[in-house]
């Protein structure tokens, strides 16, 4: 395992981190860099993941592209009918009627609420090859967006007749075997894939205005600053002083969140954290934990 | 002069018995006691060939007499200490010795001697006002302090991580067994620019409300540092004597101080003529740095 770190005190959170994670039997990548100095600490940061619902960032930044280029209309309704769209836990995927949504509003609810059906929506305006060759045209090579969201779910379907539970169980035990994965969309062959150092260098040029035009990164910053739940990378950090902008994801034994703590006194530090479990449960409290710990650790050794 | 003659002779009943109680010639005293005889219109003493007796005037102005002469005494006694005797300083408690040895050894040079008192500030502020030390050096804000001391975090090495003390860093964790650690605050720390500036400053942070502590003395404070990983709040210096790590906190804290002498005092004035070099060594006494400030 390659662990990163600038300085002694940064290699041994790094390690600390690492034996915590394989402690909880979580297979996973960190990487944490200060914006401002460039430090880094973290491991198995060029590790592809399959990205779930992280998968969005980059979505997101790509759409908001076209929409500042032109290419796209912010404004323009795309209905959802209750049969064609895409499942999930939240949003527009719970609707019990037909819906009209913006394009905008759609990039709100994918990301603040993680809206499975409204990421659809935006992947059949901007398919997932569209999104990956802007991302490759950027420079992120490691990101590749293969599939709408839908895919995780026919895939459950297909590979355990729909029952999310025996999905788990499966999707947990093929963990240790490493490498390639008996479900498509977990393999990184097959998936939508990212590494850590990938997202990390995107969130660094989406805070530094570095990628795409100022307004779709000023646009992708406030979309993260909305979700309504943050149990991961902001559970030991967020106070009045300290706040995150960032995006998870949860599917099956996979447990991310990546994006970027801000501080009262200018610290800005952008971290990626992408955990499989070896435990078969939907619930994993520990893992939530231990990602906020590691969040913690990592923005306390690196901000000035 | 004249008075003390006459409370003498009255007192030793003879002129000769007062020049010898006295070690002053007979004559003096004779001159003496006459010219306030003329003074008071009429005479004092009878003279009787075995010696004087009071006459009713010298029996009337004799008790007035001696609580002059008493009172005079008092007054040239004070003001012999003032010109001879020390001055005592108010200083904070956590003074380096070494500092104050050099400071010492200056002002003895200039025929000062020092005597050293150690209080926390409300204390020393009253002391220079009651005029029980004549040198103080009194915390003010830091924008009109001549002396600036900047503050950080001693605690044990595992508790301190990163560049600089974030206050976010003392928040607990579910992964850290044990009770999470205080900020404490020391007595010479609990004024406005230091103790409500951290307050405010915690809240914001996300600690409890009763894991900033003030006002415990300060070995216990020490103690709890050892004990149970607490972050003092302190100078750099103050780390380094109990062989604990230090950081700077990221917020800018700082304790300001100003010297202040008694103005009438003459020991004190030698001191006030000498202030920058005093400056100087007492800001390497409270391991602070001289700020220029406007008087």
């Amino acid at each position: 395992m390659s662990v990163v770190g600038g300085s002694v005190e940064a290699l041994q959170v790094a390690h600390e981190v690492l034996d915590r994670w394989q402690a909880l039997g979580l297979r996973g990548a960190l990487l944490a860099r200060d914006l401002g100095t460039g430090e880094e600490l973290g491991f198995a940061v060029d590790r592809p993941f399959p990205l779930a619902s992280v998968v969005k960032l980059p979505q997101v930044l790509v759409v908001e592209d076209h929409i500042a280029r032109g290419e796209l209309d912010g404004a323009r309704q795309v209905r959802l009918d209750v049969d064609s769209r895409t499942p999930g836990p939240t949003g527009v995927a719970r609707f019990r009627h037909p819906a009209s949504v913006a394009v905008d509003d759609l990039a709100y609810l994918a990301t603040a609420f993680s809206d499975n059906a409204a990421s659809d929506a935006l992947f059949a305006l901007v398919p997932p090859e569209e999104v990956t060759s802007r991302l490759h045209a950027w420079g992120y090579e490691d990101i590749v967006v293969r599939h709408p969201m839908r895919a995780l779910y026919d895939a459950v379907a297909r590979w355990s007749d729909n029952d999310m539970r025996l999905a788990l169980r499966m999707a947990a035990a093929a963990t240790t075997s490493g490498g390639g994965h008996t479900l498509p969309v977990l393999d990184v062959s097959s998936g939508n894939v990212g590494t850590a150092r990938a997202l990390v260098a995107l969130l660094a040029d989406v805070w530094t205005d570095a990628v795409s035009v100022p307004v779709a990164t000023a646009r992708v910053r406030e979309l993260l600053g909305t979700p309504l739940l943050r149990f991961r990378l902001g559970a030991e950090l967020v106070s009045d002083t300290v706040s995150v902008r960032s995006k998870t994801g949860t599917f099956l034994h996979t447990r991310h969140e990546v994006g970027v703590v801000e501080t009262s006194t200018g610290d800005r530090i952008a971290i990626a954290a992408l955990t499989e479990s070896s435990v078969p449960a939907e619930v994993q409290p520990e893992v939530d934990r231990a990602i906020g710990r590691a969040a913690r650790l990592a923005v306390e050794v690196l901000r000035a | 002069m004249r008075l003390r003659a006459f409370v003498a002779v009255a007192e030793e009943g003879s002129f000769t018995g007062a020049a010898a109680a006295t070690t002053t010639p007979q004559p003096v005293l004779s001159r003496r006691v006459a010219s306030l005889e003329r003074e008071l219109g009429g005479p004092v003493f009878d003279r009787e060939p075995r010696g004087v007796r009071l006459t009713t005037l010298g029996q009337a102005v004799l008790p007035h007499a001696r609580d002059v002469v008493v009172r005079t005494d008092h007054l040239l006694d004070v003001a012999r200490a003032q010109v001879l005797s020390d001055v005592r300083a108010a200083l904070p408690v956590h003074a380096d010795p070494q500092a104050l040895a050099r400071l010492r050894q200056r002002l003895r040079g200039r025929g000062v001697s020092l005597a050293l008192h150690e209080d926390a500030p409300a204390a020393r502020e009253e002391a220079l006002a009651r005029g029980v030390v004549q040198l103080a050096l009194l915390p003010v804000a830091p924008d009109r302090a001549q002396v600036r001391v900047r503050l950080g975090g001693a605690s044990l090495p595992a508790r301190l991580r990163g560049r600089r003390l974030h206050l976010e860093q003392l928040r607990p964790s579910e992964d850290e067994p044990g009770d999470p650690p205080r900020l404490l605050i020391q007595d010479e720390d609990d004024v406005p620019h230091v103790r409500d500036l951290l307050t405010q400053h915690a809240h914001a942070a996300g600690l409890a409300a009763d894991h900033v502590v003030t006002g415990l003395p300060l070995a216990e404070a020490w103690t709890a540092v050892h004990e149970r990983g607490d972050v003092l709040v302190c100078a750099e210096v103050e780390a380094a004597r109990q062989g604990l790590p230090f950081r700077h906190l990221a917020l800018d804290v700082v304790r300001g101080y100003r010297l202040r002498v008694a103005p009438e005092h003459p020991g004190a004035v030698i001191v006030g003529d000498d202030r920058a070099a005093v400056l100087a060594l007492l800001a390497d006494a409270v391991g602070g740095e001289v700020a220029e400030v406007a008087a």
